[in-house]
């Protein structure tokens, strides 16, 4: 269905192309028709060193964007599925794009130190990089890294430029151009990093963040397992805060939902090598307690002696550098209880770290709706063209094209149940989330049945679900916006039901 | 630490002595000063600020500064949400905790155990400050509060609660030292580098840049030497200054009270509390410390040459049987007499030259004043406006420069306090009004002392003045005086001075508290449209910060003005007590015979003997702090 919708849009578009001449309309809307084709942009935006980068390499199991304590991204990184791992330079001076070696990523990402003035030069020029890479998780969409939100006064300029070797200012407006451009947002909250949840969502107000919206925003609580040993659990502890998030007034109208992530732990998880397993086998032989005892003293666990601690202090270092204290508890705890292959501490750990779970809210969320949001911004844009000048026959097969999808429809009302616009029972809003594909877009996926499900049975319950709201049609308490609500998911239904049929 | 504790003891120890022979001498004018003096060494507060980043780890840091680690917690530690009030903490014989409340009819100060803390304190138990609890003050008989020591904690330097960040940058200024709370799990923000550059010129305004101290905090966490190199540079960077000169305490507050529950050492020395507190002290003796103590050092040397003075002369008047130096010695007297009299009267001409030269200050400080205040308006144009982060956020906005303000007034404070003591130093000098108080060793000017006097007597004192000043705070002028008022009388030395200061606070967080911007909701109105109306909008605001700070000069000036009068009303009466011994003792040695002279010569002796003695142990301890 995706597919026929792509295919009917990309006729559409080309419909409106043939009434202008080129340029600039013309090229404009082969702007537009060549992003069709192209994966969702899906940008991490946050405040610096919230966690993105380190979010990014647990998404992507990699070490595709460079992290560490202390280092700010400095640069735009724009991550995209590709046979074999490239990285591709864009400037910003006019200057083709040029190769490099990927192994120079790190060195054209964080910030420049003190002195290296050349260096410097070619890290402002740069616009993004462009970086490739045969993970399979970028077939969903491309990942946009930046590096933050936060901005910095004129005055001191001059001392930030030591530091980030540009202005705060621009790190911001950087960031916030590349979240323009996306799709989708992955709004990263760090723990810790705001007061309350009012003021974790008031970076996203202004006029950078104001679109999108629950359709094309979701958002990660990093650094959870920084609350360990505080919370014996930190990932419950994450849940506790994410929902507070979520009830904090106005999220559930740009966030679709919050997500903790302990995403060291789950970076840590999709890059372990097989040293480093060893490593954490030797570690799990140690009485827990003296264990926990060890490792809550960072700085000594990574340095000193134990006769009661295998290892060198350098392999604890390292250990300690790539899953924090929580990770390595976690994982020599999962090892006591009985793990005992890489691949299996692999998917435990990054089910435990909260990843697993983020991953499926991205590829649900984003990814099954991926073609409408691109259209449906595509279509918003080829609009404001027609606002300045008079396009009627150019916009005339586009605005057919609205009017007769109707996923376009539902998006909106989704878009109405999403600002409280819409008199919905939870169950409603249910239904309407799995109807409109939130959770895949089979029919057993729209329909909450499991996959596998055999088709009458199938058929059977669309026609269920369709007498269901076909009696919400005629029940007066569904009045205006919530009626024509009602009579739009009714009309999926019987989409469903019809196709179900044939 | 323990230098402090120590000094102060010896010092306290020498006070009884004096004032018994006071007491025996019926100099009660001396024995009053004696006792105040005691009392403000005893009630002395050292006030150390604890600001930064909400979740930095202030709140941890101060319970492991207090050995506190049992549940319920003095301060909250936050999880996922952060203290939203300033808690102040100081000794007390018995735990007492007062919650300031503010109430639909105004405010009321509730008592409430420890266990209700966190209920008022952080967001967790108290979303949004739903209970609007404006300050929590405890008292509680923690040895290491003992000497006098009141540890503030603040929020945070961000924007939701307004009050206090206009507060914490009112106090700052008059705080002994102020710790500022970096993390190592979370490089330093450009917004927290915005507020340390704000904060260490609030600490410029009062004491020496040594005062501030910065700590690294979390660094149980791992290997914490890049994140402690980075954070210096960015420190560095902010304030101008040459990384090595910058110090920065790593600590961990998990490992002090895994230490302190478990008592194993490496924890103890992980958490590294000790050279925290060492730093902290050293900071607090480069100045305070030594005004506390030196303070203390200066009026018992006066009152121990008040007291030995006549009974030297008369030693010497009975050692001449020509009767010579007797005659000297009463015609001295007699013209400082004189002299005293006239410096007594109404008319004396040095309050003439008081009233010209505190005029003088106060149009400093107003200059001064407006001329901060331009900076801050400047600041406004040239930075807020171009920053998102206000420009979508008026709230913010007027948040910020309410606490600037606030910073400009607590500035112009202590600048006051500052020059006031020098100035009532000098005029001493100028007026010959020394009597006596002759400056110790390099000790600087002590403070003016903060109590009234009245006529030959003190009025009403009572040696718990904190409290008693809690009641005395005005409860009128909305919430933001009260807040203002109640940390002013807790922060401030001089209770007058501090009342003012929290009434001038509270009318400037009261002339914003209800200010919405017709922007506010506008969404996304474009940057040059918003910049152009908010500059219209809060020009209101910048007229009436205006008016509050030129009107809260006159009210300090005024306060110091009556302190410094006061002090010298009381200095003169004491020497007037003083030439009345000597005068008698004098007028009885003329008429001593020979054998009569002996022998009481041999009393006199005996009697100056421990007055002399107690000298020496002042010029020790001088020398000691001096050192
Ligand atoms: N690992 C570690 N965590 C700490 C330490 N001190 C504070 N924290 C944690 O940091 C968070 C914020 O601490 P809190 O003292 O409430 O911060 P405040 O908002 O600055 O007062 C809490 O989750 C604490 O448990 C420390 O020394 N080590
Ligand atoms: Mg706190």
């Amino acid at each position: 269905m995706s597919g026929d919708l792509r295919a009917r849009a990309v006729a559409a578009f080309e419909a409106a192309r043939a009434t202008v001449a080129p340029r600039p309309v013309h090229d404009a809307l082969t702007e537009h028709l060549t992003r069709l084709t192209e994966p969702m942009r899906v940008a991490l935006v946050g405040r610096v060193s919230s966690g993105k980068s380190t979010l990014a390499n647990a998404l992507l199991g990699g070490d595709l964007a460079p992290t560490g304590v202390e280092e700010l991204t400095f640069n735009v990184n724009w991550l995209s599925h590709g046979p074999r791992r490239e990285l591709t330079v864009h400037f910003t001076d006019g200057r083709p794009p040029s190769r490099r070696d990927p192994d120079e990523l790190t060195a054209l990402t964080v910030r420049a130190r003190d002195g290296d003035q050349e260096h410097q030069r070619l890290l402002r020029a740069i616009d993004y990089l462009r970086v490739t890479d045969p993970n399979p998780y970028l077939r969903s969409f491309d990942l946009i890294d930046t590096p933050g939100l936060d901005s910095v006064f004129h005055a001191d300029s001059q001392n930030t430029l030591r530091f980030l070797g540009r202005t705060g200012d621009d790190v911001r407006a950087e960031s916030a151009a590349h979240a323009r451009k996306a799709d989708a947002l992955i709004v990263v909250f760090a723990r810790g990093l705001a007061a309350n949840e009012d003021e974790m969502l008031s970076d996203f107000v202004g006029p950078d963040f104001g679109g999108g919206g629950p359709i094309t925003t979701v958002a990660a609580l990093t650094k959870v397992e920084l609350s360990w040993p505080q919370a014996a659990d930190p990932m419950a502890e994450g849940r506790r805060l994410a929902e507070r998030v979520m009830s904090a007034p106005g999220a559930r109208r740009l966030l679709f939902d919050v997500r903790p992530v302990a995403s060291l732990v789950g970076s840590a998880a999709a890059t372990f090598t097989t040293d480093e397993y060893a490593d954490l086998v030797a570690l799990a032989e140690v009485e827990p307690d003296i264990l926990e005892k060890r490792v809550r003293r960072g700085p000594y666990f990574a340095t000193r002696d134990y006769d009661d601690l295998p290892l060198d202090a350098g392999r604890r270092a390292a250990l300690l550098r790539r899953f924090g204290q929580y990770g390595i508890v976690l994982a020599c705890s999962l090892l006591r209880d009985g793990i005992d292959t890489e691949e299996l501490l692999r998917t435990e750990l990054t089910a435990r770290s909260g990843m697993t779970g983020l991953k499926r809210l991205l590829v649900d969320h984003f990814g099954n709706r991926g073609d409408l949001i691109k259209l449906r911004g595509a279509l918003d844009q080829a609009y404001q063209l027609g606002s300045t000048l008079d396009l009627r026959d150019t916009m005339s097969p586009l605005l057919t094209l609205e009017q007769d999808e109707h996923a376009f429809a539902e998006l909106r009302v989704l878009r109405h149940y999403y600002d409280g616009g819409l008199t919905f029972t939870a169950e409603d809003a249910a239904d309407l989330l799995r109807v409109t594909g939130e959770y895949g877009t089979t029919a057993a996926d729209r329909l909450g049945l499991p996959s596998g499900t055999p088709p009458d049975r199938l058929a059977e319950a669309a026609r269920e679900r369709l007498a269901e709201w076909a009696e919400r049609d005629l029940d007066p308490s569904y009045a205006g916006r919530s009626r024509r609500a009602v009579q739009v998911v009714r009309r999926s239904y019987e989409r469903l039901a019809t196709q179900l049929r044939a | 630490m323990r230098d402090f504790d120590a000094v102060r003891e010896q010092i306290l120890t020498l006070f009884p002595d004096l004032r018994a022979a006071a007491a025996r001498r019926g100099a009660t004018a001396t024995g009053v000063r004696l006792e105040a003096a005691r009392d403000r060494v005893v009630d002395g507060r050292l006030t150390v600020v604890v600001c930064g980043e909400f979740k930095r780890g202030k709140s941890s840091l101060l319970n492991a500064l207090l050995d506190e680690w049992r549940a319920p917690q003095l301060f909250p530690e936050a999880g996922e949400i952060a203290t939203n009030t300033v808690t102040t903490v100081s000794y007390g014989p018995a735990e007492e905790i007062t919650a300031l409340v503010e109430t639909d009819a105004g405010t009321e100060t509730v008592p409430i155990g420890r266990a209700e803390i966190a209920g008022y304190v952080t967001e967790g138990a108290n979303p949004r400050n739903g209970r609007r609890a404006r300050l929590i003050t405890v008292e509680t008989p923690n040895p290491k509060l003992a000497s006098g020591l009141t540890l503030v904690d603040t929020p945070g330097v961000g924007g939701v609660y307004q009050d206090h960040t206009a507060a914490t940058m009112a106090f700052l200024p008059s705080a002994d030292a102020v710790v500022f709370v970096a993390d190592a799990t979370q490089p330093l923000l450009e917004s927290e580098l915005r507020f340390l550059r704000r904060a260490a010129r609030a600490v410029a305004a009062g004491d020496s840049l040594e005062a501030l101290q910065f700590v690294l905090t979390k660094t149980d966490t791992g290997d914490f030497t890049a994140i402690l190199a980075n954070t210096r540079d960015k420190i560095a960077a902010a304030l101008d200054r040459p990384a090595d000169q910058v110090v920065i305490t790593p600590v961990s507050a998990h490992a002090k009270r895994d230490y302190l529950e478990g008592g194993d050492e490496e924890d103890l020395e992980l958490s590294n509390f000790g050279e925290f507190e060492a730093r902290l002290w050293t900071a607090l003796a480069r100045w305070r410390i030594r005004r506390l103590l030196g303070g203390a050092l200066l009026e018992l040397e006066s009152s121990a040459r008040a007291l030995l003075v006549p009974i030297t002369e008369e030693i010497e008047a009975l050692a001449d049987d020509t009767k010579q130096r007797v005659a000297d010695l009463t015609a001295q007297a007699e013209q400082r007499q004189h002299r005293l009299t006239e410096l007594r009267q109404d008319s004396a001409s040095w309050r003439r030259d008081l009233a010209a030269q505190t005029g003088d200050l106060g149009r400093s400080l107003t200059a001064t004043g407006q001329r901060r205040l331009d900076e801050v308006w400047h600041v406004f144009i040239t930075e807020y406006l171009r920053d998102d982060a206000y420009l979508f956020h008026p709230d913010r906005l007027v948040g910020q420069l309410t606490a600037d303000a606030a910073q400009v007034i607590g500035e112009l404070n202590e600048q006051a306090a500052r020059a006031a003591a020098q100035l009532l130093g000098d005029f001493t000098d100028r007026h010959g009004l020394d009597l006596g108080s002759a400056r110790l060793g390099r000790l600087p000017a002590p403070d003016v002392p903060p109590l009234r006097f009245s006529g030959d007597l003190y009025q009403e004192y009572r040696s718990d003045p904190v409290k008693r000043r809690l009641r005395d705070v005005s409860l009128g002028g909305g919430i933001g005086s009260t807040v203002g008022g109640f940390l002013g009388t807790l922060l401030v030395p001089i209770p007058g001075v501090g009342t003012v200061l929290g009434a001038a606070l509270g009318g400037l967080l009261g002339g914003t508290a209800g200010y919405r911007s017709s922007r506010q909701d506008e969404g996304r109105a474009e940057r040059q449209g918003r910049r152009q109306s908010l500059q219209q909008e809060l020009r209101p605001v910048e007229a009436e910060q205006r008016r509050h700070v030129a009107g809260a000069v006159p009210d300090l000036v005024r306060e110091f003005s009556r302190a410094m009068t006061a002090e010298l009303d009381s200095r003169l009466a004491r020497e007037q007590e003083t030439l009345r011994d000597r005068l008698s003792r004098l007028a009885a040695a003329r008429e001593a015979t020979e054998e009569k002279a002996r022998l009481r010569t041999a009393e006199l002796t005996a009697e100056q003997a421990p007055l002399i003695a107690v000298r020496e142990r002042i010029a020790e301890l001088t020398s000691v702090i001096d050192g």
